[in-house]
C-alpha cells in the first residue's frame, strides 16, 4: 500500500531535525511555576475573589469545543473563534460567573464540589512584548460532589502571562484545550 | 408492563405522574421502539450541510445516523452501521466526503448509502453479493422546514406539517422572521448527564416556574453586575398572574410553549428582560411583523419543545436536542441560531451570551442540570419509587390547552402525547429482511 500524501502530521522531508523550545531563564521558570502552582490552589479553595487579582483587564479566556475529525479535516478538529466554545469571555464576564457562584443559591456548586488539579509540563517561552511570557502547561482536574459525582478533566493550556509587581504574573490570555468532545460531565462550570 | 398500560403511569385527572416513567429500564426501552422510532426528529440545521457531500453525524434517540447533502440538494438520513458485520461506518462528528468506507473489512458506500465497493468481491463472494440490498439502511421519511431537518422511520408517520399540526406556529414564530432564514454557528456543544430526557423535554414546554428559584443564582449576579435590572426580574418572576402578558400552551401532539400574549409590548419586554443591554437594540421585531404579522411577537420566541425532543429558546437563541442516553441519563446537543442576514457581529454577541447563559458553562443551565441529574441520582429507593410526582399547578383551569404561565398544562399535554405513542402502534420500519445470495451463475 503506499504511503498517503495525507499522513498525520509527518514531518516534511526538508524540515530541520526536532529541537526543543529555548528556555527562559532557571529563575524565570522557577518564578513561572510557582504562580501556576499558587493559582491552582485558590481555585481549589475557592478563592475566586484572589485569583481575579490575578487576571489582567484586558484578559481572554478561551475554551474552544473538540469535534472528531478525520486526519484531512484536522483544521476543523478544534472551534475556531467566531464559532461556539465552552468559554470566550473577558475579565468582567468571569467576574460575573464568579459572582454567581458566590450565592448560597448557586445550587450547582452548594454544597461545592471537591477539586484537585495537577498543573504539569510548564514550558515558558519569553513572548514578544518583554515582561511578558509564553506559557503552556498541561493539567488534569479531579472534580468529587455529592454521593457520587465524580469528573475527571485532562488537557492542556495556552497562557500568555505578563509580569506584574504585585502578584508576580497576571494571566492576560488563557487558552484551554479540554480533551473531550462530548463532555462526560453535567456541567463545565469549573474554572482551569 | 404486565398488562397495564402507560396510560396508568400518567393521570390526568389527579395530576401526578409515576417515577417510573423516568426511571424504568423496561419503559426506556419500549420508548426506543414506540416514541423514537415513530416520531419526527430533528437531526440537523440545513446550514450545516452547504454543500453537496458536506455530512453530519447525528442521532435519531440510540440510533447513530450520517445526514449528508446529496448531489440534487437533497438530503439523506442514513443508518450509521455497517451492512456487513455491524462496524460504526463514518467516526468523525461532521465534514465532507464522497464516499464512507467501513474500517473493519473495507465495504464503501457513497454519498446516498449505496454500497458501492467490496473488497475481493469478485473471489469473496463470486459476484453474488447483492450490494443494492446490502446498502446503508436509509432512514425513509426525511423532511425540512425553515432550515430544520427533520427524519423519521415510521412509514406510517403523518407527514411533518401534521405531525406538527398547529405548532408549526412555533416552528415560524422562531425560524421564519427573515427572508434569509436562520443559520446555525459553526460546533455543537454535546454533554452527557445523569437524568432522563423527559425531565429536560417537559420543563422546555414551560417550566417558568422553576426559574425563581433554579436560577436565582444567575439572576442575582446578574442584577449586581447591571446587566440586568430588578424590575425586569420583577416581571419575569410574576408571569404567572393574570394579564402578565404570557401563557402556557400545550400544543396537539404533544408540542407545547410558553406563548407571548401581550403583543409587541410584552414581547420587547421580554426579550430585553433575558438579553445584556448591548443587546437591547437586536429586539427589533418590526421586520419579523411585515412578514409574519402578529405572529412575529407570539409563539416560538420564548421557551418551545418540539415533541419529543427538540427544544430551543426564542430569546437566548440557543437550538438543542435532548438525546435519551439509557432510563437515566441524556446527552445534550446545543447550537445557537441566528438569522442569517443579521450582522456578523450581532451573530457573535448572540453566541456568546447564550453561551454564558446555556451551555456546558452557561450560568443558568448549570443549575438545570443539577435538578435533572439529582431527581435520578435519588430515584432509587423502593419507597421512593412509589411516591408519585406532582403536576398539579392549574390543573382543570386550563382553556383548550392554554393556562398560565404558572401551570403544569403544557408538561401534562406533552406526557399525554407519550402514553398515546408508548400505548400505540409499533412503527413501520422499512425492510430490515437479509437478502439472499445471488443465484450461483450459469458456468460460462
Ligand atoms: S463490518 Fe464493515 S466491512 Fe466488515
Ligand atoms: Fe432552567
Amino acid at each position: 500500500m503506499p504511503f498517503s500524501q495525507q499522513a498525520f502530521r509527518p514531518r516534511a522531508a526538508d524540515a530541520a531535525p526536532v529541537t526543543p523550545p529555548t528556555p527562559v531563564s532557571p529563575a524565570e521558570h522557577h518564578a513561572i511555576e510557582q504562580f501556576l502552582s499558587f493559582e491552582a490552589q485558590l481555585l481549589d479553595e475557592a478563592r475566586y475573589d484572589d485569583w481575579l487579582d490575578l487576571l489582567a483587564d484586558d484578559l481572554h479566556y478561551f475554551m474552544p469545543l473538540r469535534r472528531n475529525t478525520l486526519h484531512r479535516d484536522l483544521d476543523r478538529e478544534t472551534t475556531a473563534p467566531g464559532e461556539l466554545a465552552h468559554y470566550d469571555d473577558t475579565r468582567a464576564e468571569l467576574a460575573v460567573r464568579i459572582l454567581r457562584v458566590q450565592q448560597p443559591t448557586a445550587w450547582s456548586d452548594n454544597p461545592p464540589p471537591r477539586t484537585v488539579r495537577l498543573i504539569s509540563n510548564v514550558q515558558a517561552r519569553a513572548a514578544d512584548k518583554s515582561g511578558e511570557y509564553q506559557v503552556r502547561s498541561v493539567f488534569h482536574l479531579y472534580r468529587n460532589r455529592l454521593q457520587d459525582d465524580t469528573d475527571s478533566f485532562a488537557g492542556h493550556r495556552d497562557d500568555l502571562l505578563r509580569r506584574d509587581g504585585a502578584t508576580g504574573f497576571r494571566i492576560v490570555r488563557r487558552t484551554v484545550h479540554i480533551e473531550q468532545s462530548v463532555v462526560l460531565a453535567k456541567n463545565l462550570g469549573v474554572l482551569f | 408492563m404486565d398488562g397495564r398500560t402507560y396510560g396508568e403511569l400518567v393521570d390526568q385527572e389527579t395530576g401526578v405522574i409515576a417515577r417510573a416513567v423516568f426511571d424504568s429500564p423496561q419503559v426506556y426501552e419500549v420508548e426506543q421502539r414506540k416514541v423514537f422510532a415513530r416520531s419526527w426528529l430533528f437531526v440537523a440545521h440545513a446550514s450545516q450541510l452547504r454543500r453537496a457531500g458536506d455530512f453530519v453525524v447525528s442521532r435519531m434517540g440510540e440510533d447513530s445516523v450520517i445526514v449528508s447533502r446529496q448531489s440534487d440538494g437533497g438530503i439523506a438520513v442514513l443508518l450509521n452501521v455497517c451492512r456487513h458485520k455491524g462496524m460504526r461506518v463514518c467516526r468523525a462528528d461532521e465534514g465532507s466526503a464522497t464516499r464512507f468506507t467501513c474500517a473493519y473489512h473495507g465495504w464503501s458506500y457513497n454519498g446516498a448509502g449505496a454500497l458501492v465497493d467490496v473488497p475481493h468481491e469478485a473471489d469473496g463472494y463470486r459476484g453474488r453479493l447483492d450490494k443494492a440490498r446490502w446498502s446503508l439502511l436509509r432512514v425513509p421519511r426525511v423532511e425540512s422546514f425553515l432550515g430544520l431537518v427533520f427524519a423519521c422511520w415510521d412509514l406510517d408517520a403523518p407527514s411533518l406539517a401534521d405531525w406538527l399540526g398547529p405548532a408549526v406556529d412555533l416552528v415560524r414564530g422562531a425560524f421564519d422572521r427573515s427572508a434569509a432564514g436562520t443559520e446555525v454557528l459553526g460546533g455543537v456543544q454535546k454533554w452527557r448527564l445523569r437524568g432522563n430526557w423527559k425531565l429536560a423535554a417537559e420543563q422546555f414546554t414551560g417550566d417558568n416556574y422553576h426559574a425563581e428559584t433554579t436560577h436565582s443564582s444567575a439572576f442575582t449576579a446578574q442584577i449586581a453586575a447591571r446587566a440586568f435590572d430588578e424590575e425586569v426580574f420583577q416581571r419575569l418572576a410574576d408571569v404567572g398572574r393574570e394579564g402578565s402578558g404570557m401563557v402556557n400552551v400545550g400544543f396537539p401532539h404533544g408540542h407545547g410553549a410558553t406563548v407571548i400574549t401581550g403583543g409587541e409590548e410584552a414581547f420587547r419586554a421580554f426579550h430585553t428582560a433575558a438579553l445584556p443591554p448591548e443587546l437591547h437594540s437586536t429586539v427589533d421585531p418590526a421586520r419579523a411583523h411585515e412578514r409574519l404579522g402578529e405572529l412575529a411577537f407570539g409563539p416560538g420566541t420564548m421557551v418551545n419543545l418540539v415533541c419529543p425532543n427538540l427544544a430551543w429558546l426564542g430569546n437566548q437563541r440557543t437550538l438543542r436536542v435532548f438525546h435519551p442516553h439509557g432510563p437515566d441519563a441524556m446527552e445534550i446537543w446545543s447550537w445557537v441560531y441566528v438569522d442569517a442576514d443579521w450582522p456578523e457581529e450581532t451573530k457573535q454577541a448572540y453566541r456568546r451570551h447564550s453561551t454564558r447563559s446555556f451551555s456546558t458553562t452557561g450560568i443558568f443551565e448549570v443549575d438545570d442540570s443539577e435538578n435533572w441529574a439529582e431527581i435520578n441520582a435519588v430515584g432509587a429507593g423502593h419507597v421512593t419509587a412509589r411516591v408519585p410526582l406532582n403536576y398539579q399547578m392549574g390543573l382543570g383551569r386550563d382553556t383548550g390547552g392554554v393556562n398560565s404561565a404558572y401551570s403544569d398544562t403544557s408538561a401534562l399535554n406533552f406526557h399525554r402525547r407519550w402514553v398515546e405513542l408508548m400505548d400505540g402502534p409499533d412503527p413501520r420500519l422499512p425492510d430490515l429482511s437479509p437478502a439472499p445470495l445471488l443465484p450461483e451463475p450459469e458456468d460460462g
